[in-house]
């Protein structure tokens, strides 16, 4: 024998309502934890494969490393070459070069005016001391420069043109006790045309010699 | 008439609140407890699992990032590495001929490394290029000293250059005596020589037939590089390829 419960309508739609909620919240709760638990299982499936890929890179990595090392030599080798080729280049380009323009100089000064100094800037700004007997020499010397390679003396292969530029004459003295008492020192500074100094440097460049 | 009004007021309300009533027995109270106490507990575990699981989401995703990003910096060493081999591989046969000696018995790379920019500032190597030159043009070498720190002349400078090494320069001071023929070749001669000499200061005494030249130059020389690990960061690295256009 069964006993039978009648509820009333009221309570068995409570009673539903109920079985309704818990159900829903049941779904609801399993869809978020069941979300989070396939994002993890993804990103873990996709953490293992990288890493799997990472190691396999690891050993391809040290074997590369081992070939490299093995090869040190060429390497410091062929680096110190190539530096030292550039350098030698650099230091090449940018040296000064005085040869060819001492024996111009030479040629352009006055006989009895003497070079007691020089120094040339990167910028082939020449600075010289120079020693001649008398003011007018002096004078004659910054005509003898500027006509240089124009009306005086012109340079094989080269177009006739002024080569010592900006020529300045800075101070003049007559000479010390011990010298002859007319000779005056003076200092003078000119520039030097760049294609002359391109000369120079082409010049230096085809010089045969030099085995030292 | 009258009577009736309320009970129909009551019908409407019930009707539009929609709200059923509940039958206030012991049984229909634990039920309510129940339902309570159910949602407390699901709603509880799901917040400990969002909560969990979002730690290791967030993490998880982190390591893969991480990971994705050692393994991205992997690749691009290989393919360099790989690049390297090649080049490696390439240079080496250059530079067994590189080392071959010539007819003068001495290599390219003895040449450039030895004799023009050598590794060191020693005096020494200058002073078989001074013989040399003495013998050659006829001029009397005298006084070959390094230059001090006192003058115009700065001593050891470092002079800007590409590739790996650094070339540096010092300054020598010597005295040299002779005709003035035998000065112009002497000039010639060292400025044709394959060390490097960089013209600095000259002062002239004597006649023509015995010009005296105080001279200062500054030699070059350069210290053998040495190849080091080098890191860059990976966003710097693809920072660094993109402003290159880096599509190698």
């Amino acid at each position: 024998m069964s006993i039978r419960i009648n509820l009333l309508p009221e309570a068995r739609l409570l009673k539903l309502k109920y079985q309704q909620t818990r159900r829903l919240t049941i779904i609801i709760c399993t869809l978020i934890a069941s979300s989070i638990g396939a994002t993890l299982v993804i990103l873990l499936l996709l953490f293992g494969a990288r890493v799997v890929q990472f190691n396999g890179n690891k050993d391809k990595m040290a074997e590369l490393k081992k070939n490299i090392d093995s090869k040190s030599q060429v390497e410091t080798d062929s680096a110190w070459f190539n530096a030292a080729l550039v350098g030698a280049n650099t230091a090449t380009d940018k040296r000064i070069l005085i040869s060819q323009l001492f024996v111009r100089l030479n040629e352009a000064l006055p006989r009895d005016v003497k070079l007691t100094d020089f120094s040339v800037d990167q910028d082939y700004k020449v600075k010289a001391s120079v020693k001649a007997p008398d003011f007018s020499t002096v004078d004659l010397m910054g005509d003898a420069l500027r006509s240089y390679n124009v009306t005086n003396r012109l340079i094989t292969g080269f177009p006739a043109k002024p080569v010592f530029t900006d020529i300045r004459i800075d101070s003049v003295s007559t000479g010390k006790s011990n010298q002859a008492s007319t000779t005056k020192l003076f200092d003078v500074t000119f520039g030097v045309d760049k294609e002359l100094v391109q000369k120079f440097r082409t010049d230096s460049k085809t010089t045969t010699g030099g085995g030292q | 008439m009258a009577a009736s009004k309320p009970a129909t007021t009551a019908v409407i309300k019930s009707k539009t609140t929609n709200k059923v009533e509940m039958p206030q027995t012991q049984i229909s109270r634990s039920q309510q407890t129940g339902v309570r106490n159910f949602l407390i507990i699901a709603i509880s575990i799901t917040a400990l699992i969002v909560l969990v699981g979002g730690y290791f989401t967030y993490q998880l995703a982190n390591w893969n990032i991480t990971k994705a990003n050692e393994i991205k910096a992997q690749d691009i060493y290989i393919k360099l590495a790989n690049e390297k081999v090649d080049k490696l591989a390439e240079a080496e046969t250059k530079l067994k001929d590189i080392k071959q000696p010539d007819s003068s018995q001495v290599s390219d790379f003895d040449r450039i490394t030895q004799r023009v920019l050598p590794t060191t500032d020693d005096l020494g190597l200058l002073l078989t290029i001074f013989q040399k030159l003495e013998t050659e043009t006829l001029v009397k070498i005298e006084n070959i000293s390094k230059a001090s720190a006192s003058g115009a002349v700065k001593p050891v400078e470092t002079v800007a250059t590409s590739g790996d090494g650094t070339v540096k320069t010092f300054p020598i001071v010597f005295k040299a005596t002779g005709k003035y023929e035998s000065i112009q070749n002497f000039l010639k001669a060292i400025e044709s020589s394959q060390r490097v000499f960089d013209f600095s200061t000259l002062k002239l005494s004597g006649t023509p037939d015995s010009i005296s030249l105080d001279m200062t130059y500054r030699v070059y020389y350069m210290e053998k590089p040495s190849i080091l690990d080098s890191q860059t960061p990976l966003d710097e690295y693809q920072a660094k390829q993109a402003a290159t256009g880096g599509s190698k």
